[in-house]
């Protein structure tokens, strides 16, 4: 069984450090906002309740942060096994074109088929995606951050020449696909909200990949090949298949984002669909340390500070620039405080504080 | 008056371990002052705190009277400082004149020929021999450790401390960094000599500072110390010898375990590094592979282990390949997943020797008490089965990794250089581990560039020069002809 006190405590420091680095975020943006002429307390006000006033908020915070769970584990998961993996936005779109592909070519399937249909679709095309760049990785030695980045711009053309052609909606009006049938839609968890059974399975997946690395063969060996590909060789473990293995479920991962967003939130594709969710991504995991069950937390601070910076937006009248510069300012102060160095060099500050305490009233006084 | 640095009553815990206990130690400006302890006395530990990499809990560092930041290494290097590590801070890419100028070049340009002059021409001062221009990927071991002790002249560095700057070196290039000891010291350096090795204390130094489990034992003038009495000091008891080996002939008569036939192996760039490699390896028996390092041992273990397949001939294995077990020579990069807990690393081979799928549901307990069962069989020093690898010392790693691989059952143990950067017991411990596994049956390949070793505990050996055998021999080979074999001088076999 799992021992839920003895992880809660293992995990205190890394939370307890999190949390500091988000109130020192916050205090740097109070300066900043009073610096450029607005009330702080009026600012934090209005980003607390925007983000977590009411079961509205809280439903909108959460359904911003789903998408960026599944992309922030396709990072963790890749990441892990020392590929850098800056294509979840890619994979991401791919599975949002193949399962909404699915779902508006075959319109009439029933529910029982059809979401598992379009989930599988957007597993296979971005598994696919994720497949691509490790493959050249593989055969040419060529750089997967190089590879995952031209694969995103390629899938945001893709995306854009199917809502402007093949996928474009019948009345022609905008460039975006019809809505896919009720059918392919992800039920709401409460009455009147948003809020999508995507939540469940972004909890479930993270749980899963949690399970994978930390308690089945595959994980360890995948982790040894991203930590020490030297040492995993003398153990025998075949680097290639773990590199390949962990894009593909990379892939798949984000591709499971983009199918849950059209079907838990938009109903159809058009071409800003992501946000740079797959960018978002690499700050979520990066701050949730790598770690499946962080990857939740992180997510939701991120989906907050979003819903957040939108209701800056909204209720002030703040320009939407600089709702975006206090939520990438409040991004920036945190992976800055959580950078392995600054952290290391802040204990041994702290340290050498303590080191030299004993002494001040000693022998050389 | 000469002046010195020194350290006062250094305490320094981790968690609840205390690796230093108030000690103390001071080196004067030309003195050799050797740092004696086996691993995990806190020998390294101590001078990295001298060196401002790690911070004292308390106690301060002094130069001359004026006292030192601790944990500033910026401090220690102005205070003429310089560490010569056991892994080198060089650029291998880089040509050894760039190495020395980097970190002191003044300016945003600098011409590399005029460089490499001005380099050569500080070096033959020095009367050190080394091509300025060489790239230092090329240089071999012992003239990169050169180029660190260049580094350290260049910054006009007062005092140098070595950290068992001999583990890496071949027989030959520890009396030329013995004679460059001499002179550094006699032109008025302070050196401190980390080292687990008696004989060489003993050989260079002025004066020997004893640890023992963080603590100050003893120091004493050389002149009037002797090898037992240090070794009691050092180990608090002496080691058993090892048993004699009895026969060389058991290996004639056992069944061959590892065969080799015409191996060839070439390196990435396509040169040579193993040719014409010939052997049978025999249940049973001891077989030693003696040669300087770098002569193709190497490629030798990671192609009986399978990990590069021959470009040439063939290595057939009578045993399966689960049953094969390695200890490569550097332990760290090749034998250790650092980040990972001992559970962690020990859970990983487990999965290879039990050939087990990637479906295998690893237990947190079951990994425990398989960490514990390897910790417990050899006694590695740790805090438990969660602790990250890299937080033990280098002997404890070296006992963690022979147990790991004893768990195998090896019938073919390959050992390569198994005894560096190991302390006295440890080594005793490491070799008597490797006699039984002969005992018991199991054919064991020794490669080691220690000859002592070879000549110890082999019941034959080749040479390996240049990737080729050079000669046979057993324990009644004279040593002279051994290391002509080792400098290339090729003769009939023994």
């Amino acid at each position: 069984m799992i021992d839920f006190r003895k992880a809660l405590l293992r995990a205190a420091p890394a939370l307890g450090r999190g949390a500091l680095s988000f109130v020192v975020a916050l205090a740097l943006v109070a300066l900043l906002t009073t610096w450029a002429g607005y009330d702080a307390g009026v600012l934090f006000h209005t980003l607390f309740a925007g983000a977590a006033g009411d079961g509205y908020r809280i439903s909108e915070s959460l359904l911003r942060s789903i998408p960026l769970v599944f992309t922030g584990l396709a990072v963790v998961v890749s990441f892990r096994a020392g590929l850098w993996n800056i294509g979840a936005d890619g994979q991401f779109l791919a599975g949002a074109m193949a399962g909404t592909f699915v779902a508006l070519h075959w319109n009439g399937m029933a529910q029982v088929l059809m979401l598992p249909a379009m989930f599988v679709a957007a597993w296979v095309a971005g598994a696919f995606w994720g497949w691509i760049a490790v493959w050249i990785r593989v055969r040419r030695e060529v750089n997967e951050v190089i590879t995952t980045i031209m694969l995103n711009l390629i899938a945001v053309q893709i995306l854009a020449w199917l809502v402007h052609g093949p996928l474009q909606e019948q009345a022609g009006a905008y460039p975006q696909s019809d809505a896919v049938p009720a059918a392919a839609r992800l039920p709401v968890l409460f009455a009147g909200l948003r809020l999508h059974a995507g939540a469940i399975i972004a909890v479930v997946a993270a749980l899963l990949l949690w399970l994978l690395l930390f308690r089945f063969a595959i994980g360890l060996r995948l982790r040894a090949v991203g930590h020490n590909p030297r040492a995993a060789r003398f153990a025998r473990v075949a680097l290639e298949r773990y590199r390949i293995l962990a894009m593909l479920l990379a892939g798949a991962l984000a591709a499971t984002g983009g199918i849950v967003e059209v079907s838990g939130v938009t109903g159809r594709l058009y071409e800003n669909l992501s946000p740079g969710y797959g960018f978002t991504a690499i700050a979520v995991a990066l701050i949730a340390r790598l770690h499946p069950i962080g990857v939740l937390p992180a997510a939701v601070l991120f989906g907050a500070l979003d819903t957040a910076a939108r209701a800056l937006e909204r209720d002030l009248g703040v320009s939407p620039v600089f709702a975006d510069i206090v939520q990438a300012q409040v991004i920036l102060i945190i992976i800055l405080l959580e950078t392995p160095a600054i952290r290391t060099r802040l204990q041994r500050a702290l340290a050498g504080v303590q080191a030299r305490m004993p002494f001040r009233g000693g022998e050389h006084a | 008056m000469s002046t010195a640095i020194s350290l006062h009553k250094i305490v320094k815990n981790y968690g609840p371990f205390r690796a230093l206990d108030g000690v103390s130690f001071e080196v004067h400006s030309g003195e050799l002052h050797a740092l004696l302890g086996q691993n995990g006395a806190g020998k390294s530990t101590l001078m990295k705190i001298l060196y401002g990499l790690s911070v004292p809990d308390s106690g301060e560092i002094r130069l001359g009277d004026a006292v030192l930041r601790p944990g500033s290494t910026k401090e220690a290097i102005s205070a003429g400082l310089a560490f010569v590590m056991q892994h080198f801070s060089l650029i291998d890419s880089m040509s050894v004149a760039e190495n020395l100028m980097l970190g002191q070049l003044k300016g945003a340009s600098y011409s590399p020929r005029k460089l490499i002059a001005s380099m050569q021409d500080f070096i033959d001062r020095n009367a050190f021999e080394l091509d300025a221009a060489a790239q230092v990927g090329s240089l071999s071991v012992g003239q990169k450790q050169r180029v660190e002790i260049l580094k350290a002249l260049y910054r006009n560095a007062r005092f140098i401390i070595f950290d068992e700057p001999t583990a890496v070196l071949a027989p030959h290039e520890i009396s030329v960094l013995f004679a460059t000891l001499t002179a550094l010291r006699e032109a008025g350096i302070g050196i401190v000599f980390i080292s687990h090795k008696l004989d060489e204390v003993l050989q260079v130094s002025d004066r020997i500072t004893v640890l023992r489990d963080g603590r100050t034992i003893t120091t004493v003038n050389t002149s009037e110390a002797s090898a037992a009495q240090l070794a009691r000091l050092m180990v608090g008891h002496l080691p058993a010898p090892p048993p004699a080996r009895q026969s060389a002939d058991i290996s004639r008569s056992t069944p061959v375990q590892l065969a080799v036939r015409d191996l060839r192996v070439s390196r990435e760039d396509g040169s040579p590094a193993l040719e014409e490699i010939s052997f049978e390896l025999h249940a049973g028996e001891i077989l030693g592979v003696a040669g300087i390092d770098g002569s193709g041992q190497s490629e030798l273990a990671a192609a009986l282990y399978g990990l590069i397949s021959p470009e040439q001939g063939e290595v057939t294995a009578c045993v399966p390949a689960n049953r094969i077990g390695l200890i490569p020579q550097d332990r760290d990069e090749d034998g250790f997943v650092f980040g990972f807990s001992i559970a962690e690393n020990c859970a990983l081979d487990e999965l290879d020797m039990t050939d087990a799928g990637d479906w295998t549901v690893l237990s947190p307990q079951e990994s425990d008490r398989l960490a514990r069962e390897r910790i417990e069989a050899l006694d590695v020093h740790c805090r438990g089965p969660q602790q990250d690898v890299a937080e033990l010392s280098g002997g404890n790693r070296q006992k963690l990794l022979l147990a790991r691989v004893l768990a195998r059952h090896p019938r073919v143990l390959i050992a390569h250089n198994p005894t560096w950067g190991v302390d006295v017991q440890a080594t005793a411990l490491i070799r008597d581990k490797l006699l039984r596994q002969a005992e018991a049956g199991t054919a064991v390949l020794l490669i080691s560039s220690d000859l002592d070793e070879i000549y110890r505990l082999c019941d034959r050996f080749f040479v390996l020069f240049r990737g080729r055998i050079t000669g046979w021999g057993d324990r009644n080979t004279e040593r002279s002809r051994v290391s002509l074999w080792m400098t290339g001088k090729e003769e009939g076999a023994a």
